[in-house]
């Protein structure tokens, strides 16, 4: 049988009343936690999942994805302690679904503070639960390391115990993209931005609209949409009648199908079409309209960063590429900085732990990630174009797949 | 006898209109109901025609004991209802609304001989056969009310205060198409607020009051009668 | 703003007007004979949806098929929807009867929806043919728009004879303007209403069918449709098909003309605006003059 992917929400209050029937029943039973000091029992991460929910379709097999990963780090020894002389601790991870419902998450990080005494809080995602969420890390002195939680503002709240490794970060999304269009020949003098009315989608428009005049583009329109928009006829007629050389597509991978389809019905013709969100997702949906188009890759496996042949070993037994599922690699950034922040503290004591974290440069494949003084990281991304059916990267150069293929040739 | 009606009870919910109903009717017959405004007359033939339920009593036609019978179940029967105020379909022409009495099974095979009886009887909705029902005048509306019972091939033909908003030289002309009716041998049971004119038309009478039947005789009998003519005629 | 693009926005109106007033055909049908205002309507064109672009995923059938496939089955479900869980309920006292088919078609709305998501998945589906287009100097319209837009046409045209000659379309009249006069012509109101609301269901069915060729649907859309066939029905008039079809192309007209003026985040209030407005000015009903 096929695994349900999504809650439907008849159910998730059904599920409300199982869960807090079972909060009850696990109160009796505290699971094994790492006692200052002792080397022996394993180091507990506390982590909620999507797995239900509008966002379960960006999280497929994430649990799964996260017992693997706890699996590889014990095949290697564990996580290791300088106060425990050098050996090392099993990793265990405490996994609850948070149903993508901000309050339900809240539960859950009360409860694992309070009941099951996790160590450390990894993971929770998207900006939406990024809010509420890091309040409670606070209040029980617990460090957090948040995955898919790239709104910047979130972080500039005066939290002491809150990091997060959202790959790319707004202010870097679209960096090399943007780098790449001054390259490029012919260059681009316009640029049309088209938003998902969205939190972190309406910050890299924000954000990069801005960049773009800076480097001499012409913003030549700025349309916001909501995600049940079917319809596009009239933002592309204006798409149209601006005749932009870039056309900005500042959206979350679902509510950008119609949109997509309808640019290549309407015959939109620009230099290039740019996704912040080219996912796997959205090629099964469109498939060859996105054939040409540009976007952006948080990591892929021939980068061979630090812990790349890790991260690879645990998706290819989960079964997950980047491209299918491009969150997963701000997730496992979020374990994997943790873990070595605990290396480096050299003990499970959370204060020594989250003086490691406080401005601190981890690593991580795609690169090094360097927390600034909010415990904001500075995470960029590579530059894809969809050619021949195939994700290559195209920017920057020395590491490049293959050649931009510039002006794309299906906009044409 | 065609129609038996004994100790009839019908309830409105939760008023009881009927309390005991008796009309009998036979074959080729002309029965007036009679009685006062509220006295039951429209509920009876609504009962028989299929539109309410019995509570009590029953409804015998042609031998066949009719047991919580709905409207299409007595008009598969030859049972027909001319109902009050005409009820046409008034956004639908003249000629949809004759089509639509022919609606049943039974007659939807003789559609164009029935539509020619029922234009021969009333010549004038030939020419506004094409005319939503709601546009024509009250007799002419009545005129199409009749013409579409009439669609139904009536064995039993029950006509509801036919000439209420009607002109009254169209009632006459109403009258003589309904005699010609009788003529071809259908029975008929008609309620009419105008008792004098309905007496003159129909051969007996039943008078209800009150939901009761209370007196059953002749027309010409009642006609003459002079206790009947001072409690229910009035000055007529 | 160039005239190319107001033009451009007009033609995607009328069509998405077109497919509005399909839908709304058939939540006039059948609230016009059973008197039931079925709040699960527009799901069943986001449910049909999804399967037909399942269907299209799967087998690679051509529309047509799929249209031949799924118009009776929905015929079919509607019909047993109405004879098994609706019409019991008329036995109760207007009261009850009310509020149960509005649970019972609220109900029906979120579990087509819930299930239709577990099974299929929440993401939006479509078909998307991908056929040559005409430009008329910046105007675009593809084949396939213009295909829907015929097929509108002609479903219109279909409807409109079906209840102008058939004996079918004569008793859904006739019940809807004279429910007792109706069945004292014969026509039984159990039967004539489990065919309506089969019938009804079915040209949501229609309507979905040419939806996804064009849009994407997904398994929680079909609200908002509904309330854009209330408000077209109030505003044409129950059982007026012209009226539905010129205020369906009105609304989808109106929807992309605010989209482009203002931003298309405020189209989807336009309908519920309209019918504010409607309500509020016209407090007795318009009355359509018949042409």
């Amino acid at each position: 049988m096929k695994r349900f992917k999504h809650m439907p929400q008849f159910l998730t209050w059904l599920t409300g009343i199982t869960a807090a029937i079972a909060t009850v029943g696990f109160a009796v039973s505290t699971p094994a936690n790492a006692k200052i000091g002792s080397c022996t029992e394993p180091i507990v991460f506390g982590t909620t999942i999507s797995e239900s929910g509008p966002f379960s379709t960006l999280t497929s097999n994430w649990r799964k994805m996260t017992e693997i990963f706890a699996e590889e780090i014990n095949k290697e020894g564990g996580i290791k302690l300088a106060s425990c002389g050098g050996k090392s601790v099993p990793l265990k991870f405490a996994i609850y679904d948070d149903q993508s419902v901000p309050a339900t998450a809240v539960q859950l990080y009360e409860r694992m503070a309070s009941v099951d005494q996790v160590d450390f809080f990894v993971g929770p995602d998207w900006s939406s639960l990024g809010g509420p969420v890091p309040p409670i890390a606070e209040r029980h002195g617990i460090p957090i390391v948040m995955g898919n939680v790239a709104t910047p503002s979130l972080y500039q709240r005066g939290y002491k115990w809150v990091w997060g490794t959202p790959a790319p970060a707004v202010p870097r999304w679209s960096e090399r993209y943007f780098d790449m269009l001054t390259h490029v020949q012919p260059k681009p003098q316009t640029i049309f931005f088209l938003t998902h009315d969205n939190p972190v989608m309406k910050a890299i428009t924000a954000f990069w609209s801005r960049k773009a005049a800076a480097q001499g583009l012409k913003v030549v329109g700025e349309e916001t949409f909501s995600a049940d928009l079917k319809d596009f006829t009239a933002l592309i007629a204006k798409v149209r009648g601006a005749k932009p050389d870039i056309v900005y597509l500042s959206s979350f991978d679902n509510p950008s199908v119609p949109l997509v389809q309808q640019l290549r019905q309407l015959k939109v013709h620009a230099m290039d079409v740019h996704h912040t969100m080219l996912t796997g997702a959205l090629a099964k949906q469109v498939g060859n309209d996105l054939e040409g188009m540009t976007g952006e890759l948080t990591w892929f496996p021939s980068v061979k960063g630090p812990y790349a042949d890790l991260f690879d070993r645990v998706m290819q037994r989960t079964g997950i590429t980047m491209f299918d599922s491009i969150w997963t690699l701000a997730r496992l950034d979020s374990y994997i900085v943790m873990i070595q922040a605990i290396e480096k503290a050299g003990s499970v004591d959370r204060e020594k732990v989250q003086k490691a974290l406080y401005k601190g440069t981890f690593k991580s494949p795609a690169g090094d990630i360097v927390f600034d003084e909010h415990g904001f990281p500075d995470t960029g991304a590579f530059t894809i174009q969809m050619q021949n059916g195939k994700v290559q990267v195209i920017w920057p150069p020395d590491v490049a797949t293959a050649k931009p293929m510039w002006p794309s040739p299906t906009w044409q | 006898m065609m129609l038996e009606v004994s100790h009839l009870v019908v309830d409105h919910g939760k008023l009881r209109a009927l309390w005991d109903v008796n009309l009998n009717v036979s074959e080729g017959q002309r029965v007036g109901l009679v009685g006062a405004n509220g006295a039951g007359k429209s509920t009876t033939l609504g009962a028989i025609a299929g539109l309410y339920s019995a509570a009590g009593g029953s409804i015998v036609y042609s031998g066949e004991q009719l047991v919580h019978h709905r409207a299409p179940d007595a008009l598969a029967r030859g049972i027909v209802l001319v109902p009050e105020g005409r009820r046409l379909f008034g956004e639908m022409t003249v000629r949809e609304n004759l089509r639509m009495g022919a609606y049943s099974g039974r007659t939807r095979g003789t559609l164009v001989e029935g539509l020619d009886k029922v234009f021969a009887l009333f010549p004038v909705l030939r020419d506004k056969q094409a005319q939503p029902a709601r546009e024509l005048s009250g007799g002419q509306q009545q005129m199409v009310a009749i013409g579409r019972a009439l669609m139904s091939q009536p064995k039993l033909l029950l006509l509801d205060e036919p000439f209420i908003g009607v002109a009254p030289i169209l009632v006459d002309e109403i009258m003589a198409a309904l005699a010609t009716i009788a003529a071809d041998g259908v029975t008929m049971v008609l309620v009419d607020q105008n008792i004098g004119r309905a007496l003159r038309f129909v051969e007996r009478a039943t008078v209800i009051q009150n939901g009761r039947t209370v007196l059953e005789g002749d027309s010409a009998t009642l006609l003459t009668d002079e206790n009947f003519a001072t409690t229910f005629m009035g000055l007529d | 703003m160039s005239i190319d693009v107001v033009l451009q926005v007009l033609v995607g109106g009328i069509l998405v007007g077109g497919l509005y007033a399909l839908v709304a055909f058939g939540l006039s049908l059948i609230y016009g004979v059973v008197r039931i205002l079925n709040f699960a309507h527009g799901t069943i064109l986001a449910v049909t949806g999804v399967a037909a672009s399942l269907i299209f995923a799967r087998w690679q059938l051509s529309p047509v098929l799929i249209f031949i496939l799924l118009v009776p089955s929905v015929f079919l479900l509607g019909a047993v929807f109405y004879r098994g869980l609706l019409h019991p309920l008329e036995r109760r006292s207007p009261l009850e009867a009310t509020i149960g088919t509005v649970l019972v078609t609220v109900g029906a709305l979120l579990i087509l929806s819930d299930v239709t998501a577990v099974l299929a998945g929440p993401t939006q589906r479509n078909i998307m043919l991908r056929s040559p287009v005409i430009e008329v100097g910046n105007i675009v319209i593809s084949v396939t728009q213009l295909a829907i837009l015929a097929a509108i046409v002609v479903m219109t045209l279909v409807i409109h004879a079906i209840l102008k000659a058939t004996w079918f379309g004569l008793a859904v009249r006739a019940v809807t303007q004279e429910p007792i006069a109706a069945e004292l012509c014969g026509a039984r109101s159990l039967q004539v209403k489990t065919l309506t609301f089969g019938v009804g269901s079915a040209t949501v069915a229609i309507a979905a069918v040419l939806y996804v060729l064009t849009f994407p649907v997904d398994p929680y859309m079909g609200f908002g449709l509904t309330v854009k066939a209330f408000t077209i029905i109030v505003v044409g008039g129950i059982g007026n098909l012209p009226g539905a079809l010129i205020v369906g192309v009105l609304l989808g007209v109106a929807e992309g003309l605010v989209g482009l003026f203002w931003g298309p985040e405020w189209s989807p209030a336009i309908s519920v605006i309209l019918l504010l407005l409607i309500l509020v000015a016209f407090p007795a009903g318009i009355r359509w003059r018949r042409g």
